[in-house]
């Protein structure tokens, strides 16, 4: 690590010494600021140089010297106005600001507009609206489900192969020409259908849906159990307060001249986040190096408006476990500190 | 100054250490495994070289297309879906074209790519790439919505989450790469074998890793080479972890001059050749090699040939085992099966991998069968429109004819005949030569066509087996185009490399005195300096030391030491200190853990401990026991400080180890003059760690001096203290039952003395006897007269006062063509 020359740099330019021979008093600088990339590369290298610091500057930490800046994720500009944003949740926060109130929604049902505080509550019953939806897909797959929540089918209780054949075969979706094409029957195993004289049980309908406005075709199967489900259950609660919230799909939005179009709930908060950038430029920084330096030195680096990172030590013993466990010698315990801490993936065997 | 800087601060929030650590370190950890260093298990590729293909198809590189340069697919690639350098990409570009990194190269570069030589590649300004066909398949049905595309990094265009890979490039072009916590490191194979492979787990699903090795037999290496034994790739594919041993592949070329050279034409896989040249010169300039003469490498552009050329005496193999050893030219290829399911890393054995990759090609049949489907599907939906209205023509005319403009006309036809919306536009937009006949039954017939289609389409989807068999037939077609023979092959494992490979197998002469120093010369020193066959006559006998044991023994063979403690030590014969003619070599408690009351008493050199070397070993002690043990029971794992041998009483010790064949007559002679000759199967083979049977019963005061093999073509020597001898013939010692006095060899006197030596002699021996005083005589073996067995002998050694004989030694005289025999002393 000493060998490296950016780490000499570092020494030479903080004037305390490393190791043992390091003298606090020495400093030249009270705040050391690391200040890298906003992506997982610039995660990293901060994670190495602190590091440096915990291994062989450790009083540094301790005097409250170390700090970390924080540069910010995006920009956002409109006209002569910029904003920075440093956190990935206030994007939306701060596209729609202002602008929401203006956006018209509408359905069959009419027009109206959302207020923040409805479209708070209108996210809220989405992410568990989304959570549905992701589990439903992952089983059925995407084609099924879409067709199910966007329509009237979500609407109807079904819980026999007779209730799903008459949904069906009443055209309950005016958006397609439904026909069913086929019974698939349940899988008898050995018993012969014939021998108990009782035709088996049928599971699914294979059915042909043509959208009515683009003469697509599209070939589902849409399988009994698909519908019974809890998840769909889940899903239809849900359905059910955000359709009374504001609806159900398709909507028509309009800003100003603008104007787009939403088939889902989905579609629903990406138009309305879209139709609200218009007119701001936006810009996603993963660099340092993709800002001017006068947007550094506002956005970052000006001690007026910056935010900084004061970086403290409360428990020596724990950081230096973590230290030991995450740039250690041994693999074995930071692989299990990623398994263990990994969002989102299940890591297991490997 | 500061406090007021503080004041001016805009915001500080306090941050743990631990937790900004944590959460730095998993953000980079999870990003590098799930999305950067590990291949897709379906498609077998990281994202980096997913996106460069992505961005080669964007620019129609196709392999029938002119290559375009390499500067424009990595700026291509950097700008539109890898967030990354240029020079980062450019490598991995670079890496895909080269034949000796894959198996089966994906891009086809023009201009210098760089070689196994360990040569870069010239600058992406000057080089060119497309396409290789093979690379075709990986993108074949792109689009025709077969996999799942996601927004590229800025959002301003889509990008496939996986190519859709109608060949196995997982399995087929391995995979390396170093993650987090964790490293990916596949081999790549054979594209036929991958497919055979492939097709038998569709049809046989809950094959094994073994069942599938019918098929695919190893790795198989861009660069060729060797693989040894198959217990690493079994490992392998049946846990996803293996260390698989490579070998280069080398011949010997005669050179003139009796010299030889080693040729080695293929490498380990990712061997730099550059840098293995560097290596082997850096053995011969420290000598750890001494046998190479010369290093030339005449590889050029038809393939390798590194020429290795030895010295005169130098022994091909040896030298290569020992480039094998020191060197790159054998290497272990440790397989890691890593790979993203689903987007998490697993570890897969051989079977999970290609079952991945099998679910992975259904899926993509299935969603381009449906894509066909519903393409058709919705064609069929036009021309049904527009066969009701050729049905209806005359009252569509007049609903047109009425509309007062194209909206009403589509609404008004919608209406009358129930269409949707596209069936209606398709009519208006009907050319009215399309009202014709021929026209109309041209829509007939492609409507007839699209619902024989459609049909068919229906059914592939109703049909599990049905599209597993499209796969199969798909891939068997790929096979069919690109299958190529394998060039890395399996041999054998020859085991570790032992020392003795790397060392010379030569007769090698050993003398062991009985002052116990050993040493071993080549036999062929004596040939050049004595001719007439070898004997101790070409020694330099010191009067002060005897050789007590001399034989012939390779290099390779295992001398063992039995000693009179009953334990016997195992040594190489190339441990033993190789010395002059007229050096004394070293002392055995160099070479063996002995105590300080031991010494060796018999010597015994075998190869491998096999029955034809001798069935069982027959032990003899002082005290006249006798035990006889099977000769391999002493093939035991190598123990430094010895085994034990014979299990002997604490007042006893052994003198004599004799090989025996089951059917020989063992002789046993008492310093009273008394022998006894029984048949070995008289004592019954014990174990090792045995202490036998009475073999001879002993007078009080009397002890046994020697045991030996008795034949009657033989015969016996015996010599007393006071120097008088005789020869008797062997077969006029009854053979007797084990466990008696025996017999009178010789009749003793107080001027003779007690017997002091014994020896099974014939006429082409020569015996040298030993006085206390170190007087040496030597005589013939056929010049002692022979006389009966009970008699008294003649003098054969004239001794001074108070001297007596103390040992009586033997070896061979022949004229030629003998190599061994011994000598001892008693």
């Amino acid at each position: 690590m000493l060998a490296n020359n950016e780490i000499l740099t570092i020494i030479s330019a903080l004037g305390t010494g490393i190791g043992d021979e390091l003298d606090v008093e020495q400093a030249r600088y009270h705040k050391i600021i690391i200040m890298t990339d906003a992506d997982v590369d610039g995660s990293h290298i901060r994670a190495l140089i602190l590091t440096f610091f915990f291994l062989q500057m450790k009083q540094l930490i301790d005097a409250g010297y170390i700090y970390i800046a924080q540069p910010p994720l995006y920009r956002l500009k409109q006209g002569n106005q910029e904003t920075y944003i440093h956190k990935e949740s206030q994007l939306e926060e701060l596209l729609l600001r202002g602008r929401l109130e203006k956006v018209t929604v509408d359905n069959h049902n009419g027009g109206f507009s959302f207020s923040e505080t409805r479209y708070q509550r209108f996210l809220k019953l989405f992410s568990e609206y989304e959570g549905w939806v992701k589990k439903l897909k992952s089983q059925w797959g995407g084609e099924l489900i879409d067709w199910l929540k966007n329509g009237p089918m979500i609407g109807v209780e079904v819980s026999t192969a007779a209730d799903l054949r008459s949904a069906l075969e009443s055209g309950v979706d005016d958006r397609y020409v439904i026909s069913i094409l086929d019974e698939v029957a349940e899988d008898q195993g050995m018993l012969d259908a014939e021998a108990i004289g009782e035709p088996a049980p049928v599971k699914a309908f294979d059915t042909r849906l043509v959208e009515r406005r683009t003469g697509l075709a599209l070939n589902l199967r849409v399988p009994l159990a698909a519908l019974t489900s809890r998840e769909f259950q889940g899903l239809r609660r849900v359905h059910d307060r955000i359709s009374e919230m504001i609806g159900t799909p398709p909507f028509s939005l309009r800003l100003g001249a603008r104007k787009a179009d939403a088939p889902s709930y989905e579609a629903l908060r990406v138009q309305i986040v879209e139709l609200c950038k218009e007119g701001i430029q936006l810009q996603r920084f993963k660099g340092l190096g993709e800002m001017n330096p006068d947007q550094l030195w506002e956005t970052t680096m000006n001690p007026m408006s910056r935010t900084l990172q004061l970086v403290s030590m409360e428990d020596a013993m724990a950081a230096e476990e973590v230290f030991t466990m995450l740039m250690g010698d041994k693999v074995e315990p930071r692989r299990q500190f990623i398994e263990k801490n990994a969002k989102e993936v299940r890591f297991l065997d490997v | 100054m500061t406090d007021q800087l503080q004041t001016l601060e805009g915001k500080i929030e306090p941050i743990e250490l631990e937790d900004e650590m944590r959460s730095s370190f998993i953000d980079y950890a999870m990003s590098v495994i799930v999305d950067r260093a590990l291949p897709d298990v379906r498609d077998g590729l990281k994202p980096s070289q997913r996106r460069i293909l992505v961005a080669m198809n964007d620019l129609g590189l196709a392999p029938t297309k002119a290559h375009r340069k390499c500067a424009k697919i990595a700026g291509d690639t950097s700008g539109n879906y890898h967030p990354h350098g240029e020079a980062v990409i450019y490598p991995t570009l670079v890496r895909m074209a080269q034949d000796f990194n894959m198996r089966y190269p994906l891009v086809d570069g023009q201009g210098n790519f760089g070689s196994v030589e360990g040569d870069s590649p010239a600058a992406m300004r000057y080089t060119e790439a497309r396409f290789s066909r093979i690379a075709t398949e990986m993108l074949r049905d792109i689009d025709a919505n077969t996999v799942d595309w996601m927004p590229n990094y800025d959002e301003t265009r889509r990008e496939p989450m996986v190519l859709p890979s109608r060949m196995p490039n997982l399995i087929v072009n391995g995979a390396s790469g170093i993650a987090v916590g964790m490293a990916t490191n596949m081999p790549p194979h054979n594209l036929g074998e991958a497919i055979d492979a492939i097709v038998h787990l569709i049809d046989h699903p809950q094959a094994s890793a073994d069942d599938v090795m019918q098929f695919i037999k190893g790795p198989d290496f861009p660069t060729g080479g060797l693989i040894l034994g198959t217990s690493g790739i079994k490992e392998a594919y049946r846990t996803g972890r293996g260390r698989i041993r490579v070998r280069a592949k080398a011949h010997t070329e005669q050179l003139k001059g009796n010299r030889a050279a080693v040729i080695v034409t293929e490498l380990p896989y990712q061997v730099n050749r550059a840098s293995l040249i560097e290596q082997i010169v850096e053995l011969v300039k420290t000598k750890k090699i001494s046998e190479i003469s010369d290093l030339r490498n005449e590889s050029d552009r038809n393939g390798m040939r590194l020429v290795i050329e030895l010295k005169r005496e130098a022994i091909p193999k040896v030298v290569l085992n020992k480039l094998y050893k020191h060197t790159q030219m054998q290497t272990t290829f440790g397989v890691i099966n890593i790979a993203l399911v689903g987007g998490v890393p697993r570890t897969l054995d051989l079977p999970e991998m290609l079952k991945a990759y099998i679910a992975f090609q259904r899926e993509v049949v299935v969603r381009r069968t449906k894509f066909e489907l519903d393409k058709a599907e919705t064609r069929a939906h036009i021309l049904e429109g527009l066969l009701v209205a050729l049905d209806n023509l005359d009252q569509v005319i007049a609903i047109i004819r009425r509309a007062p403009d194209a909206d009403e006309a589509r609404e008004a036809l919608m209406d009358t005949f129930e269409l949707t919306r596209p069936q209606a536009q398709a009519i208006l937009d009907l050319r009215l030569q399309r009202l014709t006949g021929l026209e109309r039954d041209k829509v007939k017939q492609e409507h007839r066509e699209l619902l024989a289609k459609i049909k068919e389409l229906r059914e592939l989807l109703g049909d599990e087996r049905a599209i597993y068999e499209v796969v199969k037939n798909e891939l068997l077609e790929v096979k069919r185009q690109y299958n190529d023979d394998r060039r890395t092959h399996i041999v054998p494992d020859e085991g570790d490399l032992e020392i003795e490979d790397l060392i010379a197998e030569e007769q090698m002469a050993i003398t062991l005195t009985k002052t116990g120093y050993v040493k071993r010369l080549p036999v062929a020193t004596y040939r050049q300096q004595k001719r007439g066959g070898i004997g101790v006559a070409g020694m330099e006998l010191k009067e002060e030391d005897e050789v007590e044991h001399f034989f012939i023994a390779s290099t390779h063979d295992y001398v063992l030491f039995f000693t009179s403690v009953g334990k016997v030590y195992r040594l190489k014969t190339h441990e033993l200190p190789l010395a002059g003619r007229n050096a004394k070599g070293k002392h055995l408690v160099n070479l063996l853990p002995l105590r300080q009351d031991e010494s060796v008493r018999a010597v015994i050199r075998t190869r491998n401990f096999d029955v034809s070397e001798g069935k069982y070993l027959i032990f003899g002690t002082r005290k006249g026991i006798v035990k006889k043990t099977l000769f391999g029971s002493y093939n035991t794992p190598l123990k430094a400080d010895g085994i034990i041998a014979i299990d002997i009483r604490d007042d006893d010790e052994l003198i004599q180890v004799r090989h025996t064949t089951g059917d020989d007559d063992i002789i046993m002679i008492s310093r009273l003059g008394q022998a006894i000759r029984f048949h070995e199967s008289d004592a019954r083979p014990t174990g090792r760690n045995t202490s036998g049977v009475i073999g001879m019963r002993l007078r009080p005061g009397d002890e046994v001096i020697a045991m030996d093999i008795a034949r009657d073509d033989s015969d016996l020597f015996v010599v007393t203290e006071n120097g008088f001898g005789k020869r008797s013939l062997m077969s006029e010692y009854p053979i007797k039952g084990r466990g008696g006095l025996g017999v009178r060899t010789v009749q003793l006197t107080d001027r003779k003395g007690y017997l002091a030596g014994v020896r099974v002699v014939r006429d082409n021996h020569e015996i040298v006897l030993t006085s206390r005083d170190g007087v040496v005589i030597r005589m013939r073996a056929d010049g002692i007269s022979r006389h009966g067995r009970a008699t008294q002998g003649v003098r054969v050694m004239n001794l001074r006062e108070g001297d007596n004989v103390v040992a009586v030694a033997r070896h061979v005289l022949s004229e030629s063509g003998a190599t061994e025999e011994e000598i001892e002393a008693g």
